[in-house]
């Protein structure tokens, strides 16, 4: 199933933001999509899912216009994970996953085998087994995020857009995550948003460089992560990007 | 001067004195306002209406009153308008808000508490009464009226009937044991029914209501009202018709001088009803 | 497993409501007095059941909506509006028309507020518009109410405060007829759309993403809750801490996933006013005790002992 934006373009009020961007998104290898602060990276991934609509341009799921889509049928493929506060409730962490899954619950019956699978599957993804039946309202701000992360991995749905899904995780976590999501997008499409250069640099077979509104880069990290790009990415004044030395946690 | 210059000396000195006279009874006459209904009525029966400078909302009878200035609800008086009514003397029943009470003592116009509950507190009133406003052969007289109406009540033959009292229906208030309408009951010659631990006026539990006793309502508000009450429907009285509607409650709820003639009324309604 | 103490609460719910139910009409604490007291206390317990479980079911949906756990089935200010309009009958409708005339004005008033406040919050275009609306709505509807106890005679203020103070005593069978119904509906309604309330629980955003028409749903469940609380209202006057602590006392026991916990806080709901309404009974002598007295000092203590435990674990 492929997810393609066609020279979509966004603003809020006078303001543009993105400016008929372009791209396509298909399985096999994570997309990292890599950009400043108020680059517009959430609100491309917003408009990727359906949640705002462009001011031109289109988005297409396998050939079809998502704007014509079901805000239901919407929700089936396209799993998104966006920035999250701490629900009000006091809800189980196994509850909160399984409600990631409401586009493809039964309306009456209660839920299936298939359903209670998903939901382990997507928890022992996230290295929250052991947290299904804590409150969500007790988890520290890591263990939120892996419980969000945990409530769209149990919708099993085809195309995985995530922002930020381990900026609150440490080193460890965030390796055990993205070799999770590495492992997923050999068969599914998952884009990350991430701040991360050096994830990016290790996990993605493909990066998407968003500033000015355009995507000028893509392609490959060792073919879009220069010096240059770098620059033209985070520009400030006095700074200069290069490659410095780092731990990284490996499976053995 | 011109004026005494002028005249015969007997017809001077009657003017003068005359003068005199009428300054004095000036000087000596208390301004009062009443806020409380009763005892306007019986500032009036004692024959002190000029004493009476203002009233309250409520009080209507009798009706020359009606011309004199209100100064405010019973238990709300507007204290500005009071004021400037420039009283001697406030009297009020125990249900005058207590701010009220406060500021008007602290503009030093004397207040008189005379709660009237029950026949001798209604006496009590009746000597405070005629000593503020000069009245107190009247007062006795009419303590003397009342001890021979309650001792005349007393030779009355005996009633089999067992009332309850309900001043509203909606919600419906009971008259309890210790209220004015409960003695004046007894005085009718009836029988109040069990009224234990049940002080003042009370909303009635629903197993109260029909264990009881009552075979008689004693209603001041559409008797039809008691048909439609999800408990009082199902009582014996209502159903067999025993409410007595009485439509004049000022002469039974107020303590005044005219509760002897309410006496009378529940009196004549119930043997009527038997 | 929670889905076996949903299960486990709604049984037990339901035999405690039919148990309440046996003991109040047949006053099995009180000898009845008459077999006036049989029918009567019948009813009462009936209505006492029916407006517990309304209020208790739009105290969930309402929580979950606000995604608030102080929210509560007045939080749009419809006790305050239903108050404005059964006040307004005491005070200018005439005595013989006033056992008609008091529900109906409380009924309309509660409704008005309702309607204010989806205008002035647009239809409920954001949560926090909607929540905005309904306390201003409330403060402005309460200085309404205010000005008419301060016109009012000892009568009509008596009426008014006996009204607010609540009362289950009004039963027929008409109205039992009418709240039963629309408790029903709203339960069924509720319970078919209980995955949409799962996602507005959690947020609209992710509600969105989730494939739920946001602004169409929370509408919905607001108008869905609210009908049943202002039918509630006006039968009963403002009873308080059923439709707050009972949703609480239920996700404690059986989880917060509306699909299973919806028909036991209704059940739980019913009973917890049963119950209050008994010793409410036990508890009067000569002179009435207030309903609302009991159900809201026995749903105070519930809350703090709720607030407690949070706090311990």
């Amino acid at each position: 199933m492929n997810l393609a934006a066609e020279t979509i373009s966004f603003g809020y009020g006078a303001e543009t933001v993105l400016d008929r961007v372009s791209f396509e998104l298909a399985p096999g290898g994570l997309t990292f999509l890599l950009g400043a602060n108020g680059a517009g990276k959430s609100t491309l991934l917003k408009l990727l899912c359906g949640l705002l609509v462009p001011r031109s341009g289109n988005v297409f799921l396998d050939g079809r216009d998502i704007g014509g889509l079901s805000a239901n049928a919407r929700a089936r493929y396209i799993g998104v994970m966006l920035q999250q506060s701490l629900p009000g409730l006091d809800f189980t962490v196994e509850e909160f996953v399984l409600f990631g899954r409401t586009a493809k619950l039964p309306r009456l019956a209660p839920p299936g085998s298939g359903d209670r699978l998903a939901v382990e599957k997507a928890l022992a993804a996230a290295g929250m087994t052991s947290f299904s039946s804590r409150a969500v309202t007790r988890l520290s701000g890591g263990e939120f995020q892996r419980a969000v992360l945990a409530s769209v991995l149990a919708l099993e749905s085809e195309i995985l857009l995530l922002d930020e899904p381990a900026s609150a995780q440490d080193p460890a976590q965030a390796a055990f995550i993205f070799a999770m999501l590495s492992a997923l997008a050999a068969e599914r499409n998952v884009l990350v948003i991430s701040h991360d250069i050096d994830l990016a640099l290790h996990y993605a077979s493909r990066i998407l460089l968003l500033a000015g509104g355009k995507i000028f880069a893509d392609g490959s990290p060792d073919k879009v992560m220069t010096p240059e790009n770098l620059a033209r990415l985070y520009p400030l004044s006095g700074f200069t990007a290069s490659p410095a030395r780092t731990f990284r946690f490996e499976k053995v | 001067m011109v004026f005494f210059a002028g005249s015969g000396l007997k017809k001077r000195a009657a003017v003068f004195f005359f003068i005199l006279f009428a300054w004095t009874v000036s000087a000596g006459t208390v301004r009062i306002v009443s806020l409380s209904p009763s005892v306007t009525e019986l500032v009036c029966h004692l024959g002190g209406e000029e004493n009476l400078v203002g009233r309250s909302s409520a009080c209507d009878c009798p009706r020359s009153v009606l011309r004199l200035p209100v100064a405010g609800d019973f238990a709300r008086p507007d204290i500005e308008k009071l004021l400037s009514l420039r009283p001697d003397a406030v009297i009020t029943c125990d249900l005058i808000v207590p701010a009220a009470a406060n500021a008007l003592v602290r503009h030093g116009v004397k207040v008189y508490f005379l709660p009237c509950r029950s026949v001798s507190q209604y006496r009590e009133a009746c000597t405070v009464i005629g000593k503020l406003i000069g009245r107190e052969k009247q007062a006795r007289a009419e303590i003397g009226r009342i001890d021979s109406f309650v001792s005349s009540c007393a030779k009355w033959k005996k009633l089999d009937r067992k009332v309850l009292c309900l001043i509203w229906l909606k919600p419906p208030i009971a008259a309890g044991e210790n209220t004015f309408l409960a003695e004046l009951v007894t005085l009718a010659g009836a029988r109040s029914c069990e009224l234990k631990g049940t002080a003042g006026y009370f909303k009635p539990a629903a197993e109260f209501l029909v264990g009881c006793g009552a075979d008689t309502l004693l209603v001041f508000t559409d008797p039809a009202l008691c048909r439609e009450h999800p408990v009082l429907r199902h009582l014996e009285a209502v159903k067999r018709g025993r409410v007595i509607h009485f439509s004049r409650s000022e002469l039974l709820q107020r303590p005044g001088p005219r509760f002897t003639q309410g006496v009378l009324e529940l009196r004549k309604a119930l043997e009527n009803e038997m | 497993m929670k889905c076996d103490r949903a299960r486990l609460l709604t049984a037990g719910a339901l035999a405690a409501a039919v148990i309440l139910l046996i003991l109040s009409a047949r006053g099995g604490i009180r000898q009845p007095g008459a077999e006036v007291l049989f029918r009567f206390r019948l009813f009462r317990s009936l209505l006492g059941f029916l407006v517990g479980g309304s209020l208790a079911l739009s105290g969930t949906v309402f929580q979950a909506v606000f995604r608030n756990p102080l929210a509560d089935p007045y939080i749009l200010g419809i006790s305050s509006g239903a108050a404005v309009g059964a006040a307004a009958a005491f005070v200018f409708v005439p005595a013989a028309l006033l056992f008609l005339c008091v529900p109906a004005g409380a009924f309309a008033g509660a409704l008005a507020t309702l309607g204010a406040v989806l205008v002035i919050s647009g239809n409920a275009r954001s949560t926090d518009r909607l929540l905005l609306s309904g306390v201003v709505t409330g403060i402005v509807v309460s200085s309404l109410l205010i000005y008419l106890v301060s016109v009012s005679d000892s009568a009509q203020l008596a009426g008014v405060t006996w009204w607010i103070l609540g009362d289950l005593q009004g039963g027929t069978p008409v109205m039992l007829g009418a709240l039963g119904g629309l408790a029903v509906c709203a339960l069924v309604s509720a319970r078919f759309f209980a995955n949409e309330l799962n996602a507005l629980a959690v947020g609209d955003e992710e509600a969105a993403l989730r494939g739920v028409s946001v602004r169409k749903m929370r509408l919905f469940f607001v108008i869905l809750a609210s009908l049943p609380a202002s039918s509630c209202v006006a039968a009963a006057g403002v009873i308080g801490f059923a439709g707050l602590v009972m949703p609480h006392i239920v996700r404690l026991l059986a989880g917060s996933d509306h699909r299973r916990i919806l028909l036991p806080a209704f059940l739980a709901g019913g009973c917890f006013l049963q119950l209050c309404d008994l010793l409410s009974v036990l508890l009067s002598g000569a002179k009435e005790m207030p309903v609302g007295v009991v159900s809201s000092c026995a749903g105070g203590m519930l809350f703090l002992f709720l607030l407690s435990r949070r706090r311990c674990s």
